[in-house]
């Protein structure tokens, strides 16, 4: 009984997010290291927020998403932006957006949230997707060595 | 008993497979590295030109206390657009400083300054001790006089931060030097450990 | 993990090791791996030029600054006149009038102050040349600083004097020279002297340098 609860508690806390995950485990790299620079580098940085900006930018991530259970159906598929990460003191800290290089939308997404990248009916078992990332970050919340995993996820229309 | 036993059975195979896919042993991780500590300094003016103070000392008051001031051109003063202010009145001179960090590195940040030399002309020589400056914009440096230490602190402040002030030099006239052109090199040092 | 030992917990503990599994390997917990890190000692310099350009100057005051042409004027009482008792002057800006601030300031070398007069080497002498003269032999002047001597005065001019030198090429020297009609003799009655320079009584003291 005691294994039983155990998972119970595992898999109410997976049904926090709505939509369904969608399986990324057929993209081509798994890790991608970048390094951060100082996003302002002229004079007359008078706010906290201009002198601390950092961003750090990944080309060309590639993405294969597993949509074979959905082939037909009109759903909406998002990207997802953890609400915490290993070496983000701060949620406030960081700003996803990117650009893409096929159908999906470019967009913008804060930690905690997701933003809308595909509308319509899911055509191909597997979606291939390039997204141009710029990570905005904050050197007040930044560690070293912050993990940032993005996920898509997926609602599909009734 | 058999039943109830598959089912509890099942039930439990069926989370344990939902529990798979949500594992991400294989989801896209971006690891970011870098964030490296930055200090700059700028004396005068920018792009790495050596700005130059001029004093001209009167006959009628050489060496009788009366305060010569610096004259420069507005370069040494200059405002970096367009996020600066205003550039400093005329003939004095910027010092801008800038040092930040990621959080995990918070340190203080000094300026100090070399007025262990002299101005020199020929054999001759007048002591930087024998200058100093009134601070007209800013507030972390104060007006005062070169002290004549190798490592004459002037501020220090913790990162991540910038500061700007605008001082006029000034000679302070107190000791008659033989006649001539002296030059001079003052070298500030913005450091960080 | 607890040992189950029911018959039917073989298969239960099966299922529960599955479930232990699946459960390291999500989220994975390796250990943060730092980036490269380049951290030294940070330092950055910055320099500024100082040019001063010092005049040569020579300045040399002696009494009132300005155009102020200080009168030492000596009286001496009847029944004095001739008795060799020196008497002291008036009019001075120092010495309670009876002498003068002397200030002489340089950079350029050895300063010399050389006196002169306006007697044509002939001396003090009244409104009526008859009255005779009264030699600059009888006008004294003291210093109270070494190193800024007094010329002594003399009818043709007097002797140039050198203030010391303070370094190899500067000199700063203030002193008080202090002026008495020696009373030697007995020239007749009157005003010799004065501010008509006609009467041989303005003293030039001359300042050079190289």
């Amino acid at each position: 009984m005691r294994a039983l609860a155990f998972l119970l508690i595992i898999v109410a806390s997976q049904g926090a997010l709505s939509g369904e995950k969608l399986d990324d485990a057929g993209s081509p790299r798994s890790r991608v290291d970048t390094t951060v620079r100082w996003l302002h580098t002229n004079e007359g940085l008078t706010t906290p927020e201009l002198i601390n900006a950092m961003v750090a930018t990944v080309p060309n991530l590639e993405f294969r998403l597993d949509t074979s259970r959905y082939v037909g159906k009109k759903a909406r598929i998002y990207l997802v932006v953890p609400d915490f990460m290993p070496g983000l003191r701060s949620p406030s800290g960081l700003r996803v957006e990117w650009k893409t290089r096929g159908a999906f939308l470019a967009g913008s997404a804060l930690p905690g949230t997701r933003a809308l990248v595909y509308d319509g009916t899911i055509k191909l078992p597997s979606m291939h997707e390039a997204l141009d990332l710029s990570i905005y970050l904050d050197a007040r919340y930044f560690e070293r060595g912050l993990r940032f995993e993005p996920r898509f996820e997926i609602d599909v229309l009734p | 008993m058999t039943d109830s036993r598959s089912r509890f059975t099942l039930r439990l195979m069926a989370a344990a497979a939902l529990l798979g896919l949500t594992a991400s042993a294989h989801a896209v991780t971006v690891v970011i590295g870098g964030g490296a500590a930055e200090i700059a300094l700028r004396v005068g003016a920018t792009a790495g030109t050596i700005s130059t103070v001029t004093f001209a000392p009167a006959a009628a008051t050489a060496g009788t206390g009366a305060l010569v001031l610096g004259t420069t051109n507005a370069a040494a003063g200059s405002a970096q657009a367009p996020n600066f202010g205003t550039a400093c009145a005329a003939n004095n001179v910027r010092i801008w400083a800038r040092a930040r960090a990621p959080v995990a590195a918070t340190r203080t940040a000094t300026l100090q300054v070399n007025s262990s030399g002299n101005l020199t002309s020929g054999g001759n020589s007048i002591p930087f001790t024998d200058f100093g400056w009134v601070t007209s914009a800013g507030t972390e440096i104060a007006s005062a006089n070169f002290s004549g230490s190798a490592t004459q602190t002037l501020m220090t402040f913790q990162n991540s931060n910038e500061v700007s002030v605008c001082l006029r030099f000034q000679f302070l006239n107190t000791t008659i030097y033989p006649s001539g052109a002296y030059t001079g090199q003052l070298t500030f040092n913005l450091a960080m450990p | 993990m607890k040992t189950l030992t029911h018959p039917n917990a073989v298969r239960a503990a099966a299922l529960t090791a599955l479930v232990a599994a699946t459960l390291c390997a999500m989220p994975p917990a390796r250990a943060e791996q730092p980036a490269t890190d380049t951290v030294a000692p940070f330092s950055v310099n910055a320099r500024l030029n100082f040019t001063l350009n010092y005049p040569a100057f020579l300045r040399f005051r002696v009494g009132t600054t300005g155009a102020t042409v200080d009168l030492i004027t000596f009286t001496v009482p009847a029944a004095s006149v001739g008795n060799s008792v020196p008497i002291s002057g008036t009019g001075g800006d120092a010495g309670g009038g009876t002498a003068v601030n002397i200030e002489v300031a340089g950079n350029n070398g050895q300063v010399t102050i050389t006196p002169s007069n306006s007697s044509g080497g002939l001396g003090l002498r009244t409104a009526t040349l008859s009255d005779g003269r009264i030699s600059y032999d009888q006008i004294q002047t003291t210093t109270n600083l070494a190193q800024l001597p007094a010329p002594v005065l003399t009818d043709a001019g007097g002797t140039p004097v050198q203030p010391t030198l303070n370094t190899a090429m500067v000199t700063q020297r203030i002193a008080v020279w202090t002026y008495s009609y020696l009373n030697q003799t007995i020239p007749s009655a009157g005003i010799y002297g004065g501010t008509a320079a006609a009467r041989g009584g303005r003293v030039t003291y001359t300042a050079t340098m190289p």
